[in-house]
């Protein structure tokens, strides 16, 4: 019922006309280019000067500004860190004029150009997304390595629950409902040295896309977020790169022109030194990993390009000792796409890519574990049209095909070998459509089709209707409402119970099942506050319902139990965040409040993951004279654990089999756990700093010298208690750690 | 403006950081804790007793501090009536009393379900149902590929047939495989002896290892005869070779009594590792088991022909 009304809102929608003639106005569509390297810009605001007309630059650096009114108009481009630029032009009434930008950067702001962050016009229907370039990634003071999911987690309402894993939860999702997307590759696994780091190189990542809710109707397949990440597209106009060495690893990235038109980049990275890990996992690790990230693009004119992307990263824990089983893993995603504006008013954007993850443990000489192997692969075709109105509207549609093949074997506790292979399909039509002439109100409606569950009994899972609403009581200050249902058929069987889960298993829901499915409503108001420039606010509200969850089975006994249990879970909260940009100050606060729930027959318990408050602190400040000063620090409500209640000696009872009985059986101290999940462990919070040092050395070449230092007050920080030994488990101590980069 | 925000930030970490305490636990509340296993060829039935108990610390195994629950009654009812078990004292191994109950007036019946109920002196009560399984009825099928060694394909087949009467999966099964064979004792005469013969052999880089049987629910298994065949070598290395037969075992386990064993070995599920294994129990108001078992034999001469094969 309520995907007839959507599906009868757009079409009321797109047959309703607006106010606004198009007999006066014109658009205005272009692109916008960093000065130095050539590399496409998004996030760059492009508005009408004096006007409230303005849109922002998509990942392509591509904008199309609509309602211009005819005659000669001035068009400015702003970007943090770039010295904006304002240029005029004559505009008749339905003209479509093409109008290009080059920012230059402003690297030494202090000295001179005063920056204003302002707002991202690119998210004006969409409710809970939130962009992150390299600055945001580098203001985080590095955890041995910077890393885009250490900067993720610190998001309002992401949690994560430890400093020894970059797994995140999103609203209370589990940490498989993320997608991880890489230049529109699927990534299964994007984790280093048992999580501890993502396996996507700072130094090579443009911008990423979190969205954490209200998604818009091109994405599905995932509950909780999509992490669309995009890779650096390379200097057009020179070779240059980044050399860099940590206490972990050393890592290099170049780029430069290719003799085609277009651009190439190539970033690597091989750890060298495992003392660092040793001091996290508490034992010896000789851990050894590389990652290469690679893209080359070919420019079809202004209006086209065709890029090739790779990710491949290895992983190994090679034990000395022969009863020291040994991990590997491994990812590989090569990919294409194709992006094209056509007849100036139609962008095309087509990608094919195969990705796939293989983890394998070998025992080696220890007898009491065995062989594993876990993989999974996947082809994935993604093509969609996007058209922009006159009116300020525009349309989308898109078709997507996916086929993941899995793969796992593993010997049970019985010693019997289990194999399974087996296929699924996962298959998007979507549209959508995006009103913007009736200011201040603007929607998007959306509709994704799962049309081979149309074909199946499962009708249920077909349709995800999504629809976001907003409504701008300034040019600064919107009120946004959305809701947007979500289907996932992809899930893993890590328990979430387990505090380091070295597996990561993806399968596929059992076509006979259900897919995975949640609801979700969001509320909020975001925009500028006007007396303190430079300063953008996010308000925001959530109610998650997960009518269907996949959870490996908590009672399976053995091999004829089932191996799923079908639960519910709700999540809800509030988010507050707030971001800082001017002049040499850059910072930001974000805070969560938020509730968990999950329910599996009787079983009420919150989640692991269920952190009622959380607060992160994020200021950069540029000292002058090449110095950079940054600080984080985080507090966190303790996390759900279940509490002893008491213990008893626990009979094995074997002496019945074997002709002794048990009448005298001393058996063994065991303990009696309370109702699951109902205690918390010590709050969370810590400090990090780092101080940089930009040292020019000849030409273009600098060096950058950077110290830093993790949880700067040594604040014991628990992980979590063994019940085995007795044992309280810390997160990281106390943490010096430095590196160096040569930039040219 | 830096001072200001460092100021501030310090100001947080010193008062977050004061409270670090952790404990574990929360408040202890004692349970009692009851075993009975139901044994149709046990001459009497055990009723073990405890309450739970909260030692100083926190680690398991350094403490074992078993208390008496104070029962004032306990008795076991069927269809068959009502029956009372009594107060007595049992010799451990090490000398020390064990204080149980005990009933040697219950003979469980199989296919019958029997109720414990034991009440404590605080007035509380205590409870469990569970139903004795049917006569496994153990058939030795393949018998004939036993004798006849084949270094090919040769395998014996052993069969339960008691699960026909009852839905599935009603119960767990237990098969064990044992040879007796004797030695000569030091001061004349006779020890006999029994080794359980494994299942299944697991080789790992050249490193042999013996995998036993464990509580499943099928009602049949295999064991390979060269897994027999290996297993007799390794004795007759050792000079064990006075044997005198092979014992098959089938135990019918009531489901409850299963479960309790798979929980306390292990959950089936070799992808995590939990950190949390739960406790099984099916004591209304407590913790422990009440569970029964039937048993069903066959004994057989040793094949010669597979001596003759080793020597």
């Amino acid at each position: 019922m309520l995907t007839r009304r959507i599906l009868f809102f757009i079409a009321a929608a797109a047959l309703c006309r607006g106010p606004l003639s198009a007999q006066e106005t014109g658009s205005i569509k272009g692109f916008v280019a960093d000065s130095l390297t050539g590399e496409r810009l998004p996030l760059v605001n492009v508005v009408l000067v004096g006007k409230p007309v303005g849109a922002a630059t998509d990942v392509n650096g591509f904008y199309f500004l609509s309602n211009v009114p005819a005659g000669r108009v001035k068009v400015r481009a702003s970007l943090i860190g770039y010295r904006p630029v304002e240029q005029e032009i004559s505009l008749r009434a339905r003209q479509l004029a093409t109008l290009n930008f080059r920012l230059a950067p402003t690297e030494v702001s202090i000295e001179g150009v005063t920056t204003t962050a302002e707002r991202r016009m690119r998210y004006d229907t969409d409710v809970s997304t939130q962009p992150i370039g390299a600055a945001e990634i580098e203001i985080v003071p590095a955890a041995v390595e910077a890393d885009l999911f250490r900067t993720i987690s610190i998001l309002p309402g992401v949690v994560s629950t430890s400093d020894v894993t970059s797994q995140f939860y999103v609203r209370g999702g589990g940490g498989d409902q993320n997608l991880i997307v890489l230049d529109g590759m699927t990534i299964y696994n994007p984790f280093h040295a048992l999580g501890l780091f993502s396996i996507f190189d700072a130094d090579a990542i443009k911008e990423a896309e979190v969205l954490k809710g209200g998604f818009p109707a091109e994405w599905g397949n995932r509950l909780s977020s999509v992490i669309s990440i995009h890779t650096k597209e390379g200097n057009k106009n020179r070779f240059s790169g980044k050399l860099s060495a940590s206490v972990l690893s050393a890592k290099a990235l170049l780029e430069g022109p290719t003799p085609w038109e277009g651009s190439w980049m190539v970033a690597a990275r091989k750890s060298y030194f495992d003392g660092i890990l040793q001091r996290f996992v508490r034992q010896p690790t000789p851990f050894d990993f590389y990652d290469v990230i690679a893209r080359a693009n070919v420019d079809n004119g202004e209006d086209g390009r065709i890029s090739f992307h790779t990710l491949i990263s290895d992983d190994r824990i090679s034990q000395k000792s022969p009863i020291e089983p040994d991990y590997t893993w491994k990812n590989r995603a090569y990919g294409v796409s194709w992006f094209q504006v056509i007849q100036n008013r139609y962008v095309a954007e087509v990608s094919f890519s195969s990705s796939s993850f293989s983890g394998s443990l070998d025992p080696k000489q220890n007898q009491d574990m065995t062989p594993r192997l876990s993989e999974i692969s996947d082809l994935y075709f993604n093509g969609q049209v996007s058209y922009f109105t006159d009116a300020g509207d525009s349309y989308g549609a898109g078709l997507m095909f996916r086929l993941p093949a899995y793969h796992y074997l593993f010997f049970n506790s019985a010693g019997y070998e289990r194999e399974e292979r087996s296929r699924s399909t996962e298959t998007g039509l979507w549209f959508k459509y995006k009103v913007k002439q009736f200011a201040p109100f603007a929607f998007e409606a959306g509709l994704r089709s799962d049309f081979t569950a149309l074909l199946s009994p499962l009708i249920d899972d077909a349709f995800e209707p999504r629809l976001s609403l907003s409504y701008a009581f300034s040019p600064s200050v919107s009120a946004k409402l959305s809701y947007s249902r979500v289907h996932q058929r992809t899930i893993t069987i890590t328990n979430e119970d387990d505090v380091v889960a070295l597996f990561e298993t993806w399968i596929p829901v059992p076509r006979e099942l259900p897919a995975e499915e949640a609801d979700q409503y969001i509320v909020g108001v975001d925009g500028d506050l006007t007396f303190l420039p430079g300063l953008n606010f996010n308000i925001q509200s959530y109610y998650k319902n997960y009518k269907r969850l996949l959870d490996y089975n908590r009672d399976k006994i053995d091999q004829y139990d089932p191996d799923f249990a079908f639960g519910t879970g709700k999540s809800y909260g509030g988010e507050l965040f707030l971001e800082y940009k001017h002049s040499a100050v850059y910072g930001w606060i974000s805070y969560s409040l938020g509730w968990t729930e999950r329910t599996i027959g009787n079983l009420v318990y919150p989640p692991r993951y269920d952190r009622r408050h959380n607060l992160n602190l994020v200021a950069g400040y540029k000292l002058g004279m090449g110095w950079d000063l940054n600080l984080r620090w985080e507090y966190g409500s303790g996390l759900p654990f279940s509490q002893i209640i008491g213990f008893y000696d626990r009979l094995g009872l074997g002496g019945i089999f074997d002709g002794g009985g048990y009448g005298t059986e001393p058996g063994t101290p065991y303990t009696v756990l309370g109702p699951k999940n109902q205690g918390r462990l010590p709050a969370y919070h810590r400090l990090d700093v780092s101080l940089s040092k930009t040292i020019p050395l000849a030409g273009r070449i600098r060096m950058i010298v950077e110290a830093s230092a993790i949880n700067v007050y040594d604040r014991r920080n628990m992980f979590y208690y063994n019940r085995t030994t007795g044992e309280r488990v810390d997160m990281l101590p106390f943490l010096p750690t430095a590196n160096v980069r040569i930039e040219f | 403006m830096t001072c200001r925000l460092a100021t501030a930030l310090l100001l947080l970490a010193a008062a977050a950081g004061c409270d670090n305490s952790f404990s574990p636990k929360s408040d202890f509340r004692r349970e009692p804790v009851v075993y009975l296993v139901l044994d149709r060829d046990r001459p009497f039935q055990i009723l073990r007793y405890a309450a739970s108990y909260d030692p100083p610390g926190v680690i398991p195994g350094e403490y074992r501090g078993s208390k008496d629950p104070g029962i004032d009654s306990a008795y076991v009812t069927s269809i068959y009536g009502t029956v009372s078990f009594s107060d007595t004292l049992l010799e451990a191994a090490d000398g020390s009393l064990v204080p149980v109950m005990i009933s040697r007036a219950l003979h469980p019946a199989v296919n019958t379900e029997y109720r414990l109920t034991v009440h404590l002196k605080d007035g509380r009560s205590v409870s469990g149902i569970a139903r004795v399984p049917p006569e496994p009825g153990l058939t030795l099928n393949g018998a004939r590929s036993f004798f006849y060694f084949d270094q090919a394909a040769s395998m014996v087949h052993l069969a339960a047939e008691a699960a026909v009467e009852v839905a599935f999966p009603p119960m767990g099964s237990y098969f064990r495989l044992w040879i007796t064979h004797w030695k000569a004792a030091p001061g004349g005469g006779r020890d006999t002896l029994r080794e359980e013969v494994p299942s299944y052999v697991w080789y790992t880089n050249g490193v042999k290892t013996y995998v036993y049987t464990k509580p499943d629910r099928g009602t049949d298994t295999d064991i390979p005869v060269g897994v027999l065949v290996d297993f007799v070598r390794g004795m007759v290395e050792r000079g064990d070779t006075n044997f005198v037969d092979v014992k098959c075992t089938v135990y019918c386990l009531e489901k409850n009594f299963y479960s309790y064993l798979k929980v306390l070995k292990g959950f089936d599920d070799p992808l995590s590792v939990r950190a949390e294994n739960p406790n099984f129990t099916n004591i209304a108001g407590g913790l422990g088991i009440f569970g029964a078992v039937v048993a069903d034999s066959i004994r057989m001469p040793f094949p010669r022909q597979i001596l003759e094969e080793i020597h």
